[in-house]
């Protein structure tokens, strides 16, 4: 890619952004109705005690609002970027297992699959969501991986602070 | 610079940003689950941490299982057939859309000796639900249990419905019903739910905001 820094640094913004909006969004679908979201979580069987049924229903939708309002702020954007890969990696594959067991089950094409993951958007096709989920998790790995996307952040630009060595870039002078 | 310690050098500070970004993550985790907690404990419709919402996974099947009564053909696909025999699995009766219809035509609906319970959530029951039928949450059943059990415990058959298809929401009502004393040989459960009652062209009423139900009516 032939892109000036510049021109990286507002995609990364775009892309904080985006995933941000994105994660704020669907937090607020399941956090809202935590019940759809439990009966969601309780078919992947992926804990047996109550509790721990109910912790994964309550925390995972806030978590993911959370994590949605530091990246559209630019506050933790490279540690938030990360913990959002530690929970779609996981999050994919349970997916994927449960949708291959489907597949099994209704003897049917794995494409033709369609289920309410817990997802917030309802019944989906098991094909174009996990393909969403990889670019959700390539874009925060990227995120997470180069630091970037900090300009317009609430931390760096319009608080001010000190912005890590490693973000910085030379062409623009502005924290990255 | 030797090669050496430049390379020490190197691998000493993608180190210490390995654990910067680690511990900026783990202080992300930490504040956000605190966020969680509060978000789940100020919102309306919060779960309860210790409360297991799904006591009838516990329930063995009755055995024998009670039978299907239906009044006219077997199941129609492969779905009502599941469903038929998961809550026959659970020592439920079930009804498919045959006996529901005879059973809405029955004149001791009319009297409260058979009444129709809606296991859906709160809003789904208010944009529409079978006629008559009384709304009962089972993830939230304090809201509306006393009013519900009161009607159960006076009729001779009631009726549990939910969405239909793989809704299990109707046979954790039954079950929380039972367990508050209705005996469960009363209880059924129609398989096909409101999702084929509106399918079959079958009267549907609807409740305004403050509750009040609305006149029937068909929808396609």
């Amino acid at each position: 890619m032939n892109a000036s820094p510049t021109r990286i640094e507002w995609l990364a913004v775009a892309l904080r952004w985006g995933l941000g909006a994105w994660m704020v969004g669907m937090g607020l679908v399941k956090g809202l109705d935590p019940v759809a979201f439990l009966k969601a979580v309780r078919q992947y069987e992926l804990v047996s005690s109550a509790w721990m049924l109910n912790a994964v229903a309550i925390w995972v939708p806030w978590l993911e609002v959370f994590c949605g309002l530091l990246l559209l702020a630019g506050v933790a954007v490279r540690g938030t970027a990360w913990l959002l890969v530690s929970m779609l990696v996981p999050f994919t594959l349970l997916v994927w297992r449960h949708a291959l067991m489907l597949q099994n089950n209704l003897q049917i094409p794995f494409c033709a699959v369609r289920f309410d993951c817990g997802c917030g958007l309802g019944e989906v096709y098991i094909c174009p969501k996990l393909a969403e989920n990889l670019l959700l998790t390539l874009a925060a790995a990227w995120l997470g991986w180069s630091g970037k996307g900090q300009r317009l952040a609430l931390r760096y630009e319009l608080l001010g602070g000190n912005v890590p060595a490693e973000c910085r870039t030379t062409a623009t002078g502005h924290g990255t | 610079m030797p090669q050496s310690i430049r390379v020490t050098s190197v691998v000493h500070e993608a180190r210490r940003r390995a654990a910067s970004v680690l511990a900026e993550a783990g202080m992300v985790l930490l504040t956000g689950l605190l966020f969680g907690w509060l978000a789940n404990a100020v919102s309306p419709r919060g779960l309860q941490w210790t409360r297991d919402y799904f006591p009838w996974l516990k329930v063995e099947p009755v055995s024998p299982a009670p039978a299907l009564e239906t009044s006219d053909a077997p199941p129609e696909d492969a779905a009502e057939a599941q469903a038929i025999a998961r809550v026959q699995a659970r020592g439920f009766i079930a009804w498919n859309f045959g006996r529901a219809a005879e059973a809405f035509e029955d004149p001791r609906r009319l009297t409260g000796q058979v009444i129709w319970v809606d296991a859906r959530p709160e809003v789904q029951y208010r944009r529409g639900h079978i006629p008559g039928a009384s709304h009962f949450d089972p993830y939230r059943p304090e809201q509306q249990l006393l009013e519900v059990l009161a009607l159960c415990l006076r009729a001779d058959q009631v009726v549990v419905y939910c969405s239909g298809g793989q809704c299990e929401d109707a046979e954790l009502a039954a079950h929380l019903l039972q367990q508050a004393g209705v005996p469960r040989e009363r209880l059924v459960i129609y398989v096909g739910g409101f999702g084929e009652w509106v399918q079959r062209g079958q009267p549907v009423a609807s409740a305004d905001s403050s509750g009040k139900v609305q006149q029937p009516s068909l929808q396609p």
